[in-house]
Order: structure tokens, then sequence, then C-alpha cells
């Protein structure tokens, strides 16, 4: 994370006529940065990435951007009407602070559109039209055209809203990616808590207050930040899994440290029961074929060829 | 935007000679067609009262088919980009009413309130800009509330009804005379401009085209809405100002000489984007150019149902073509939008 600022803000106040929705924001965004915004509903996330991409004006203080940043690119969650447009046609939008009002693409410019094709791995739909596209293919499009305009800073607002878990996490990793190999900064808002800790660089969070809380993610866990804001329910930060609440008698302890035993002890977990490693009222025992087949046994003499098998069993004891 | 070169391109320029040819040979009287090339050409025909049937009477309303097409075309295509809708256009949205208020103003005014202005043509023209121009500001203001279609068509008809509503009063009160000069203009009418209208036609037309290819990058942008485009360094009020003037002045003008023309301003722009399938407004513009003049021009020789003596309003013949053209939008909204 070194690297001269691309962008800082000085005592920012964000918001519309009359409202403030935050204040006090002093950030600094750094060449290289995948930086992951977070905050419930409603507290201003789409009214900072528009002020720091220049599409609104500040309430209070300023917006200071590096000279090399030109214009930052931005992915908003706004619809496209041109049903016609094709990606490539997209993509090219990209080039538009480049192009005079002919239109005339230059190779430096052609060049660019077939850079962030190949980048993103569009070539098999570049010819397609937006209305063919799914969620996820549309959102990448809409980042072909945000790389063909090659500037340092690219600004998403909620890229993975409304896409299946593959697609929000490809559109992550590569956000991630395009940060790290290409030194842009890449700013996301997100509502994927489980992802953005396991992949941000840096967590912007709002909701405590007016104002944002920077830092690295595991910081601002431990601090119990996440708690505090996101009110969590049923979902245990420290493991990053659902929280399970025991409700059945039996302790149970499984062996090993295979997928399969990982897999059991999650299903029993689900199912109320108290996982233990020693001193467990009931074992498990976990036995692969050499046909790579999976069984299980209860207490040493009940065998059962599956989990469901298994649980049923465990229930009627 | 790259393009490959089209063949649809080769067949424009052909269709609208044919469709201007054919315009200029069809009428109610009947001139064969080597006379007709002699009267182009600058000979005498066998008939000398058919050189002046042609240069004073045809030409004249040819002429003025391929403009007021390529004017009305040229507004629905600005509106609907402004508007990021399939459905606006001059007549839709009220705007042609407008004109109509601001126009039967200026004429049926004179007898009840307004003798001060003289009807004229150029009065006319610049009454039934400002009716267009107070219309659009409205139905804009209303738009930004709203985000579908339909309503946005309502508000349009709402419109038009209460136009209508003011412009039967003012016919109440109006002498005869007047009342009927305002009907005929309703029922539109390419033919009664003389060539100095025609030459003033042309250069709003012309003046309209500047305009557009000065601000064709920034239309494409706004295609994406007002974020995307201002995030590319397009400026929005600029450019709504642009698509707003382009609008009125060629929805004014056309509705100012010809009376209100329904439809083709609201189906060219479809059929341009159904035959060359893109958004690109520098491959649109000659295209709703040339397909709004031949449009107009077939509906003409339409409405002069050849061989006979009759002629039919031309707003007949356009909203013939025009309904099923806006039904076909309806129907196909769910996947395209523009």
């Amino acid at each position: 994370m070194k690297g001269p600022p691309l962008l800082h803000t000085k005592e920012l106040a964000i918001g519309y006529a009359g409202q403030t929705v935050m204040s006090r924001l002093n950030l600094e965004l750094r060449a290289g940065t995948f930086v992951c915004f977070m905050g419930p509903n409603g507290v201003g996330k789409s009214t900072l990435i528009r002020t720091l991409a220049g599409l609104q004006q500040p309430v209070k203080g300023q917006v200071i951007m590096d000279a090399a940043v030109y214009r930052p690119a931005v992915v908003l969650t706004d619809r496209i009407t041109a049903g016609y447009m094709t990606v490539r046609q997209l993509i090219t939008f990209g080039r538009y602070p480049y192009l005079s009002w002919n239109l005339k693409l230059a190779a430096i410019d052609l060049d660019a559109i077939e850079a962030a094709i190949s980048r993103l791995n569009l070539e098999a739909i570049a010819e397609r039209r937006l209305h063919e596209l799914s969620d996820g293919q549309l959102q990448l499009a809409q980042i072909g055209r945000a790389l063909a305009q090659e500037t340092s800073l690219i600004l998403l607002d909620e890229p993975t809203a409304h896409l299946d878990l593959n697609n929000r996490l490809e559109i992550t990793l590569l956000l991630r990616k395009l940060a790290h190999e290409s030194g842009k900064a890449v700013v996301m808002a997100t509502h994927e808590l489980d992802l953005a800790l396991q992949t941000a660089d840096e967590v912007w969070l709002a909701g405590r207050g007016d104002t944002l809380l920077t830092g690295t993610p595991e910081d601002l866990v431990l601090q119990g930040m996440f708690d505090e804001i996101f009110k969590l329910k049923g979902f245990d930060l420290r493991t990053g899994k659902v929280q399970h609440v025991p409700s059945r008698s039996p302790t149970v302890a499984v062996a090993g440290e295979s997928a399969a035993a990982l897999w059991t002890r999650n299903a029993l977990a689900r199912c109320g029961y108290v996982v233990v490693t020693d001193d467990a009222d009931r074992t498990i025992g976990l036995h692969e074929s050499a046909e790579g087949k999976l069984t299980w046994t209860l207490d040493q003499h009940l065998t059962f060829a599956s989990i469901e098998s298994l649980l049923a069993a465990l229930h009627g004891l | 935007m790259k393009q490959t070169v089209n063949k649809r391109w080769i067949f424009l320029p052909f269709l609208l000679i044919f469709s201007f040819v054919l315009n200029l040979y069809l009428g109610s009287v009947h001139i064969p067609i080597a006379d007709l090339t002699a009267i182009l050409l600058g000979k005498n025909p066998d008939v000398p009262v058919w050189s002046d049937i042609i240069w004073q009477f045809r030409m004249t309303k040819a002429l003025t088919c391929i403009l007021a097409g390529a004017s009305l075309s040229m507004a629905g295509l600005a509106m609907q980009t402004l508007f990021r809708n399939a459905l606006a256009g001059p007549d839709v949205l009220g705007i042609s009413s407008g004109s109509s208020l601001a126009v039967s103003l200026t004429i049926l005014g004179q007898t009840a309130w307004l003798p001060a202005f003289a009807a004229g043509p150029w009065t006319i023209a610049v009454a039934a800009t400002a009716g267009a121009a107070a219309v659009l500001l409205v139905v804009l203001g209303i738009s930004r509330q709203l985000r579908d279609n339909t309503s946005l068509l309502i508000v349009g008809l709402m419109i038009g009804a209460t136009v209508t509503s003011v412009v039967s009063v003012l016919q109440y009160v109006s002498n005869a005379d007047d009342q009927q000069i305002y009907l005929i203009w309703t029922f539109g009418s390419l033919g009664g401009l003389n060539y100095t209208e025609i030459v003033l036609l042309a250069l709003i037309l012309a003046g309209a085209t500047g305009v557009f290819l000065r601000f064709a990058k920034p239309m494409n942008a706004w295609l994406l809405g007002d974020n995307y485009a201002a995030s590319l360094g397009i400026r929005t009020g600029a450019s709504r100002l642009a698509m707003i003037l382009i609008a009125c002045v060629l929805t004014g003008a056309v509705t100012a000489f010809c009376g209100p023309i329904a439809f083709v301003g609201l189906a060219v722009p479809h059929f341009s984007r159904i035959i060359f399938k893109t958004h690109h407004h520098l491959v649109l513009l000659p295209a709703v150019v040339v397909i709004g003049a031949v449009l107009l021009l077939l509906c003409d020789v339409v409405a002069q149902l050849p061989g006979t003596s009759y002629i039919l309003p031309i707003n007949a013949i356009t909203a013939l073509i025009g309904a099923p053209a806006v039904i076909s939008i309806i129907m196909r909204a769910r996947q395209v939008a523009l």
C-alpha cells in the first residue's frame, strides 16, 4: 500500500442541499489499493462515490485529485437505455473524454478498447447487444468501459448487487487484481461483508456517527466495528460463518481434517449439535475406500453412506 | 465507434430520388414522364400550364415534404434521446399541441384580444417555436419525476387535451373566417409554402443539423444517463439545452408552416434504428433525414389519391403509418428501450 495518494479529501462534507449525510471526511486513496466501502443502506455510499467522481458538489471541504488521475472512471447503478448498443460500443464510451465531436477513433483508442476487452476476456460477447447480456456480463462490460478510460482511479457503486455468488466473487477478485497489477486505486461500494473482509486491502466503513472509519479489515473486525454497525444477527465474524445456537444435547467429535470431516462438522453444527474435539458423547469416524467412496461410522459400530442417514440416526438416539 | 460499411446506405439515396420523382409525377393532372423530364430540364412541355403546375405547385410541395419530413424526424430523434424514451416525439408529448396553441393564439386571437400581431408566416413560426418550447419544458420537468414510458405518454396526452380545450375556447370567441383558417391549418398541409418559406425552412434545418452534428457525441453519451455522461466529460447542461433547441425550433418551424403533422417525428427514428441497428447519432442523423423525407414524400403521394381530384389531409395518412409504429415500440419495449 505504498505510493503517492491519487486522491485525498480535506474535511469533506457530502450530501444534498440542506442535508449533510457524511462529514469530516479526510480520506486518502493510494495507487494499487483495493478499497471496499461498506455501510448500511441509505448511509450515503452512492453520494460519496458521486462526490469523489466529481459528479456532485461537496457540501463543504474539498476533493483533491492528483493531476495524473484526469477523470475517475465510474461504474454506477444507473440503467442504460440503449438496447442496440453492443459491448464493444459500450466500452468505446470509455474513450469519449479523449475524442472530438466527430468521434473518430485513433489507433491509441482502438488499442485501449482491445486491451480492455482482452483483459476481461470479453472477446466472445464483444459484439453482443446489451439487452442480451446477463447481469454479470453487463457489469463486466461496464468495468471494461471504465478500464478503457485509462484512469488511475475507478469508483464502483455496488457492482456486485443482483449477481449470484460466483459472479460476485469473479468481479471482486478481478477488481482486486486490477488494483494490484495495474497500480490503479479501486473503490468498490458493496454489501458483501464476507467477500470484502477476505479481499479488501482497506475498508471504509460508514454508519458510525456521520463519518467514515477506515482501516485494514481485520483491525476493524477485532475492534468490533462491524458488529456495532451492522448489528450482525447470527453471523459470527471471528469465524466468518453463520452462528449456530446449540439446541441438541449430545456433544459430538469428528475425527480428521479432510474436506469431508469439515462438512460433517458444518452439518452437525447446523443441526444444533455441539461439536467438540474431545470428551464427546458420540464420536464419528470417516473412511474413504480405494474407489473414493465415503462412509461414516458412529461410535465405531454403526456405518452410514451419507451425512443425511448419519444425521437421521443421531436425531433418533 | 467502429462501423462496417453498410449496404443499406446504398439504397437510401435512390429511394429518396425515386420518391421525389414519384411525388412530382403523380397528381390530379396527368403529366407524361417525358414532359416532366423536359420541365425539370428547363424546356417547354407540350402544354405550357404543366410547367406552372410542376414549378409552382408540385415542386414546392415535394421540397416541403423533404424538409418537413427531415426536420420532424430529426426533432423526434433529439427528443427520444433527451427523454431516453422511444415513445417521445413532437406530437406524442404534446409539443405540437403547444405549437398549435401558440399559432391559434396568433390566428384566432386577432379578433379577441391580440390585434397587434399580424398573422404572417414569421410571426407564426416564432409563436409555434415558443409554444413548442413552453410545453417541452413542462414535460421535461414532469419526466424527471416519472420513470416509465406509459406515465410520460399519459402526461403528454393530458397536456394535449388541456391545450385542445384552450383552443376550443379561443375558437368559440373568434370569428368564422379565422376559425376556418385555423381548422385548415390543423389538417396539416404541405402545399401552401412559397419559395421564400421553403428557403427559411431549409435554413432552419441546416442550422439544426449543424447543432446536431456538434452535439452528436454528447447525445451518444446521454444514452448512458446523466451521471455516466458527466463522468465522461460531457457538459450535460449544454447538451440538454442543445437537444431542446433542436426539438423546439424544428417542430415549431414545421408546425407553423405545415400544421401539426403527426407521427413522423415518432416513427422515423424508430424505423431508422430498426434498419441500422445502432444508437450512434452520427449514423442515425443521415438515416432519419433521408427516411423522414422519403416517408413524407410517399405519404403525400398517397394523400393525393393519384388519378382522382381528391386530396386527403396529410395527417390522416401519417397516422396510418405512425400508429402501428407506436404499438410495435410498446410491444418491443421490454427488450429494447431505445
